[in-house]
């Protein structure tokens, strides 16, 4: 498989995404280490998480994968600025012929790091504290098999406000934990769920204060990491299959891929120039003051 | 074993426990599947309602392992069959209502997700029916009770006391033990008033978005289930 990332980036994913084992009661650690990017996960991150998720996979000894962060957040979510080996770097979002590796690797790919972390047949659980957004919250908190949250945290599509919906609202998966109502609310108005409003609707197992987070995600672990092994297989084993017949294992999400890629707004054109200038957070406060995006079809086009 | 009868189009199975299908009883399967087929076929029946005449709603128990051979033949046959007591029950032409008190085993759980409405007393407890079932329909949980709660249902074999399983939408009333008989009545009452054509016919809507959810796909899926969970006790069986 490519490997895709600047040659400074792949040096980075090793730091960038620890790994570590507790061999008893049988519990591995996929830490997030970028926190003066509030782990946002660049493609070697992503690429970096599958080789450890490959790895916890064979080993005897591990039982659970819990996947957390450090700093302020779990993980803003994917890198959106970032130079991966495209052909044309300055085209980097705005053809799906550019997008096609990254759109594999994030939303329907079965070698996306998402699919290992949703086939894993160990149990994963995710512990997340202050932002999960965008691709952490669908493709990593909604793929795990159970979720820990700080009740100060900050779930959800915010990806939405500048790149549509509908990875949140499309997705078979989340509405599956969340119910239609509450998925739709994710993706169509980027608004957050709190961690008590998100254990509300189902997506969190366990809740804890800020300072007890570590301690609980250890508790539940501990708990799962108690049952034997082979039980505990099998029971991942029907897991994966129930799911499979559900649909909600399936990676497509097109919608996603055609909202990332095709741009056609002026305004939404405006974003990404901005983000050049003064980067992603300041396009994000540019973009809200913005009144709307600008059809297309109406003849206002050809600003960009 | 099991005892039926029909009052004004309500008809109530009756039996000391369900338990003896955490066990694996075939006899009790087959005999609990034949009330629940002719109550269902009853012209004048339209709400079945599952009750117990002791403690517990289904008592504990696990069942033996059972022989990779058997369960393609006579275990399919009793427990994992389109025409075996759960699917029986989870598409009955008839409103089922389970009606619960003291402790739900795996099997008492199975019951509660194939049928329709749940009654259940504050002293009612609902036990992981995947651990040892693998009959078990986690689609169903699922659709219930949403996604991420049945697995962790699944995933910790935990088991749930009534307010936790009325907050998770498992069971829609929880009531005093002594008030359980009334409010099914009551509940049963509501569903006769409706057309015995109008009940069937939505009943087959029904089914035919459970299958669409992957239900149906599931339940087939349970000799699959069985030959992995008891592999391991077969090799041991052999190699002993």
């Amino acid at each position: 498989m490519a490997r895709y990332g600047t040659p400074e980036s792949i040096a980075a994913a090793s730091t960038q995404v620890r790994y570590e084992v507790q061999r008893d009661p049988g519990i591995a650690y996929i830490t997030l280490n970028r926190p003066e990017k509030h782990n946002a996960m660049s493609v070697p991150m992503r690429d970096r998480i599958i080789d450890l998720v490959d790895e916890a996979n064979i080993d005897p000894d591990v039982k659970v994968i819990v996947f957390r962060g450090v700093g302020k957040s779990f993980c803003s979510g994917n890198e959106i600025n970032e130079e991966w080996g495209q052909r044309r770097p300055h085209e980097r979002r705005r053809t799906l012929t550019v997008g096609y590796r990254y759109g594999a690797d994030m939303a329907w790919g079965r070698l996306g790091f998402s699919q290992a972390i949703s086939r894993s047949p160990k149990v994963t659980i995710a512990q997340l504290h202050g932002y999960c957004a965008a691709a952490a919250y669908f493709m990593i908190a909604c793929k795990c098999d159970l979720v820990v949250a700080s009740d100060d945290a900050r779930i959800g599509a915010l990806e939405a406000r500048f790149l549509g919906p509908a990875g949140a609202v499309a997705s078979v998966h989340i509405n599956r934990i969340l119910g239609t109502k509450a998925a739709r609310r994710t993706g169509f108005t980027a608004m957050t769920m709190s961690g008590p409003e998100a254990r509300e609707l189902g997506l969190v197992t366990r809740l804890a204060h800020r300072d007890e987070l570590a301690e609980a995600t250890l508790a539940l672990a501990t708990e799962i990491a108690a049952t034997p092994t082979g039980q505990l297989l099998y029971l991942k084993a029907r897991l994966r299959a129930a799911e499979a017949v559900m649909d909600t294992s399936v990676p497509a999400i097109t919608g996603l891929l055609v909202s990332h890629f095709l741009q056609s707004a002026p305004d939404e054109m405006d974003f990404w120039r901005t983000a050049r200038q003064v980067g992603v957070g300041g396009a994000l406060d540019a973009d809200k003051k913005r009144t709307g995006a600008v059809d297309p079809r109406a003849g206002t086009e050809g600003t960009s | 074993m099991i005892t039926t009868s029909v009052d004004n189009w309500c008809g109530v199975i009756e039996a000391a426990d369900y338990g003896p299908l955490s066990r694996h009883e075939a006899p009790f399967a087959r005999a609990l599947r034949q009330a629940v087929v002719d109550l269902s076929d009853d012209d004048h029946v339209k709400v079945i309602v599952l009750r117990t005449t002791h403690g517990d709603f289904a008592g504990a128990g696990t069942p033996p392992p059972v022989d990779t051979t058997e369960v393609l033949t006579t275990w399919h046959r009793d427990f994992a069959a389109s025409s075996a007591v759960y699917q029986a029950v989870c598409f009955s032409k008839k409103v089922v209502v389970t009606e619960v008190a003291g402790h739900c085993s795996a099997a008492g759980s199975m019951l509660v997700l194939c049928s329709d409405l749940t009654v259940a007393a504050e002293n009612a407890t609902f036990a992981s029916p995947f651990t040892d079932l693998p009959e078990a329909n986690f689609v169903l949980a699922a659709l219930t009770m949403r996604l991420n709660r049945a697995k962790s249902w699944l995933l910790r074999g935990s088991t749930m006391p009534a307010a936790e399983a009325v907050s998770v939408g498992l069971v829609n009333q929880v009531v005093p033990a002594d008030e359980l008989a009334a409010t099914t009545r009551e509940l049963a009452r509501s569903v006769t008033g409706m057309p015995l054509d109008g009940i069937t016919m939505s009943k087959m809507l029904l089914q035919a978005v459970l299958d669409g959810h992957g239900v149906g796909r599931e339940f087939d899926l349970a000799d699959h289930y069985a030959i992995h969970r008891w592999a391991g006790l077969n090799a041991g069986t052999v190699q002993g």
